[in-house]
């Protein structure tokens, strides 16, 4: 009986972690959805520079964000950068270069140093 | 004595030849380039690297569409 009860503690445990583990990978997946977001309502906008910044009077929702998703794309430039022996910033210009076309009607963009919406 | 007036002529004729391929020698000689090469093997070099960080760019956003 004393075993019994001990096994089901543990698998209570078992239960609670994998719930976590599920709630945090949701979280995560929905970051995707987040940056879109924010972007499709112009709480943030893509610099030439291959990063994204706050457009003006958009408010400061978003700035943690920015602060997320640049520090990641830093990581990808560099990457790149080292891979190839270019510099960060050429690549983070190149991705802004590349990505552009595809950007929808209405994003923000900062484009050598003034916003407007493409 | 036919021989003595022939060779002169042929003599001359070689001469002349000779002058003529000496003197269009200079004008068929090809210099060297040595500063296009350089500056063409710059231009490929510079192409290529960016093929590659295009095509790295590319798989980058392919796989990390969270960020980008």
């Amino acid at each position: 009986m004393q075993m019994n009860k001990a096994y089901r503690k543990a698998a209570l445990a078992k239960t609670v972690v994998l719930f976590i583990t599920l709630l945090f990978a949701f979280t995560s997946s929905a970051f995707a959805l987040d940056l879109e977001t924010a972007l499709t309502k112009g709480l943030v906008g893509e610099v030439d520079d291959g990063y994204i910044a706050i457009p003006p009077k958009a408010g400061n929702e978003a700035a943690e964000l920015v602060d997320e998703v640049n520090g990641k794309r830093l990581d990808v430039y560099k990457e790149i950068a080292e891979k190839n022996g270019i510099s960060v910033e050429a690549t983070g210009q190149r991705t802004f270069q590349k990505r552009y076309p595809d950007f929808p009607a209405g994003t923000w963009v900062k484009i050598q140093g003034t916003w407007s919406q493409k | 004595m036919k021989r003595v007036t022939v060779f002169p002529l042929r003599a001359t004729m070689l001469l002349l030849a000779g002058l003529m391929i000496g003197g269009c020698s200079p004008t068929v000689k090809v210099q060297a380039p040595d500063k296009p090469i350089t500056i063409n093997m710059n231009i490929k070099i510079d192409h290529e690297i960016r093929v590659k960080v295009d095509r790295d760019i590319d798989n980058a956003l392919n796989k990390r569409t969270d960020i980008f």
